[in-house]
């Protein structure tokens, strides 16, 4: 078993070192986009949010007292990033309007856009207009466990949950999603 | 269903929502220009650097020393005082004194904020945390999350507890309640330090000292030096005079509430303040309680030179007691029932603590305020907010509070708005909509009482970071669950002029 390289480059990327912060974006790039793509409207808003959110990551990084803890900071700041984004075009759309708005809305609006531009009529396209329709975190979670092979033990460590807790909640998105698709 | 059953076509399909590879060829991009900035010492990481520094420092105590017979009956040099550097305000020690977190945030958001299928719990309480960057830091223990806000009265946080993970975590204060902080202690662990060094080596304490070294930050380097009389009798908690704490600008790290000292002359009303004690040759580094005597109340520590601070003695002639108490109210009432409460202002002596409150015809309230003043608490009904800054002048009325930064005479005048806290108590603040202005414009602040709850914080230093959050309340009007329902609408405005009612 390789050990974890994260807590390294994180020490050297906070000593300057271009290369290790490379090292981390690559690494970490799948993971932040994939969370910054639970919270976010379009695929477009996530690209944006996750070069944002490695952009104040590394802003910020001197500010980390503890490297082994890169993983749950990166993705809570990617999360707020998006959140803010999401905030911010919704003060763009209407200022006024906006203030009515509640967050909840926001997100339900987010996950509704997300899936509507999933519209074909391929299995694919289905499978993801079902993935968008979980809850934030669930996507999340179902992207970091399926797609970039993460265990359960590591997205609990990001989220600050137990392992349990992730499986349940990784169980209960996959059901869902049987479930929208066989309706 | 286990990782091995996710279908196929599943897989493959979620695949596609991996990035693009244009999205990590900007991200690189981007990385590489983001200046460095160097890592925040920690003093964990510092710790042996300051054990070698204090090394140094016990060479100089080597010329105080006198022979003491140690326990083998050989001659033990000992230090006459020992040194303990005291700073005050600095947000490593404070990070240090809460102890071991598990994230830290340098905003409060709604990504923190109740979700709708977790509900949180916003409860506020009292913290010793002073900040002086201006940050508004998250931190969390394990499933407990908590948010200081920045320079409320001058330190209060909002407590967010997560519910339903097992085991549930609920933790309610109200008014100041426990101190949250590890590692806190009150004065005589520091002396309870020495002297079991002291008796390990059978040395006795009598005529020895604590000579605290007390200094602020560098922006603003006051130093002076404190001796605290080691004799047997002395317990308690850091007591400092008010010229003392003055010189070092403590009122900046004071926190709500005070302590209440009873001696045989009658109760003394102290302040509290939050201050980092080093003393590496004790090993004792972190954050200490001291409180802060009124004017009046100097003559307890003494009158010889250097009195500057002392311990609250349990034995003895001078008897006195803690007993962490609110602020006592210093209550006003109008025809219309408006109260109003000074939490706490920067020259004790300026006591009794006034403040008036007239009504006019149209329910306009105005009031004053002794100069000087940083913290008001306003309770109109059943809504009650709190302006922690530098208060010149107040007019609001009982629907709508007007803050208007450009005229004296109308709402509240900062002379500093960068430097403005405006933070409403989360339990008592029932509000709607805030618009917040840059330096020379306004801010306007409504209340429809439609039930909802307004939290406000700041996310930098710059007016235009205030940020505002509406959280339904319960039937009770208390805060005691709820989620962010509705963010406000926060826009800025640069008029010249006070801004539209």
């Amino acid at each position: 078993m390789h050990a974890d390289p994260t807590p390294d480059l994180v020490t050297r990327a906070q000593r300057g070192d271009v290369a290790a912060r490379e090292a981390l974006a690559r690494a970490w790039l799948r993971r932040v986009h994939g969370m910054a793509l639970a919270v976010s409207r379009s695929r477009d808003e996530a690209d944006d949010a996750t070069q944002d959110a490695f952009v104040r990551a590394f802003e910020r990084l001197h500010t980390l007292r503890r490297p082994e803890r890169f993983g749950s900071w990166l993705l809570t700041l990617t999360r707020r990033v998006a959140l803010d984004r999401l905030r911010a075009g919704r003060r763009r759309g209407a200022l006024h309007a906006a203030a009515r708005a509640s967050v909840g809305a926001a997100h339900a609006g987010a996950v509704g856009d997300l899936a509507d531009a999933f519209t074909g009529a391929s299995d694919g396209d289905a499978v993801r207009r079902a993935w968008a329709a979980l809850p934030e975190r669930e996507r999340a979670v179902v992207l970091w466990s399926v797609v970039d092979g993460a265990t359960l033990r590591d997205i609990a460590s990001w989220l600050g949950t137990n392992k349990s807790r992730i499986d349940r909640m990784r169980r209960g998105a996959l059901e869902h999603m049987r479930k929208e698709l066989e309706s | 269903m286990s990782e091995l059953q996710v279908p196929t076509r599943w897989r493959e399909a979620l695949t596609e929502l991996e990035p693009a590879p244009h999205v990590l060829d900007d991200v690189l991009e981007a990385v590489r220009e983001v200046p460095v900035q160097r890592p925040v010492r920690s003093l964990r990481r510092i710790l042996p650097a300051a054990l070698a520094a204090a090394a140094l420092v016990v060479g100089g105590w080597l010329l105080m020393r006198a022979p003491t017979p140690g326990p083998g009956g050989e001659d033990v040099n000992l230090p006459l005082s020992f040194e303990a550097a005291v700073s005050i305000g600095e947000l490593e020690a404070v990070r240090e004194a809460i102890g071991p977190l598990d994230r830290w945030f340098d905003s409060l958001d709604e990504a923190e904020m109740p979700t709708a299928d977790e509900p949180w719990s916003v409860l506020p309480f009292h913290i010793t945390l002073p900040w002086p960057e201006g940050s508004l830091p998250l931190a969390t223990w394990g499933r407990v999350k908590a948010a200081p806000s920045d320079k409320l009265a001058p330190s209060v946080v909002r407590y967010v507890v997560r519910h339903g993970v097992t085991p549930e975590v609920t933790r309610r204060w109200s008014g100041v309640g426990p101190l949250p902080l590890r590692n806190v202690v009150l004065g005589d662990e520091l002396v309870d330090r020495w002297r079991k060094q002291l008796a390990e080596l059978g040395a006795p304490v009598e005529g020895r000292e604590l000579r605290l070294v007390l200094s602020t930050d560098e922006a603003n380097p006051v130093e002076t030096q404190v001796y605290v009389p080691l004799t047997a009798g002395h317990s308690g908690s850091l007591v400092i005079g008010n010229d003392l704490a003055r010189a070092l600008r403590l009122h900046q790290f004071e926190m709500p509430g005070g302590i209440e000292l009873a001696t045989p002359e009658g109760p003394v009303s102290c302040r509290r303040a939050w201050i980092r004690v080093r003393a590496p040759a004790l090993g004792y580094d972190g954050g200490m309680e001291v409180a802060v005597l009124p004017a009046r109340g100097a003559g307890l520590l003494g009158t010889g030179p250097g009195t500057h601070a002392g311990l609250l003695t349990t034995q003895g002639a001078l008897a006195m007691s803690l007993s962490p108490r609110l602020p006592r109210p210093i209550v006003a009432r109008s025809a219309q029932g408006v109260v109003g409460l000074l939490l706490s202002d920067v020259e004790p002596s300026l006591e009794p603590q006034r403040v008036l409150l007239d009504g006019d015809a149209a329910g306009r309230m105005s009031w004053s305020i002794p100069a000087g003043s940083r913290a008001f608490a306003l309770r109109v009904g059943e809504a009650s907010y709190l302006v922690s800054s530098d208060i010149a002048d107040a007019d609001p009325s009982t629907t709508d509070v007007r803050l208007d930064l450009m005229r004296s005479t109308v709402g509240l005048r900062f002379t500093d708005p960068r430097s403005l806290s405006f933070v409403a108590i989360s339990r008592v603040w029932r509000g709607g909509r805030a618009i917040v202005g840059e330096a020379g414009s306004w801010l306007t602040v409504q209340f429809p009482g439609d039930g909802t709850l307004l939290l406000v914080h700041r996310a930098d230093e710059d007016l235009r970071g205030l940020r505002a959050a509406l959280v339904p309340v319960e039937a009770s009007g208390h805060a005691t669950s709820g989620r962010v329902a509705q963010w406000s609408h926060v826009e800025t405005a640069s008029s010249a002029g006070p801004g539209p009612r």
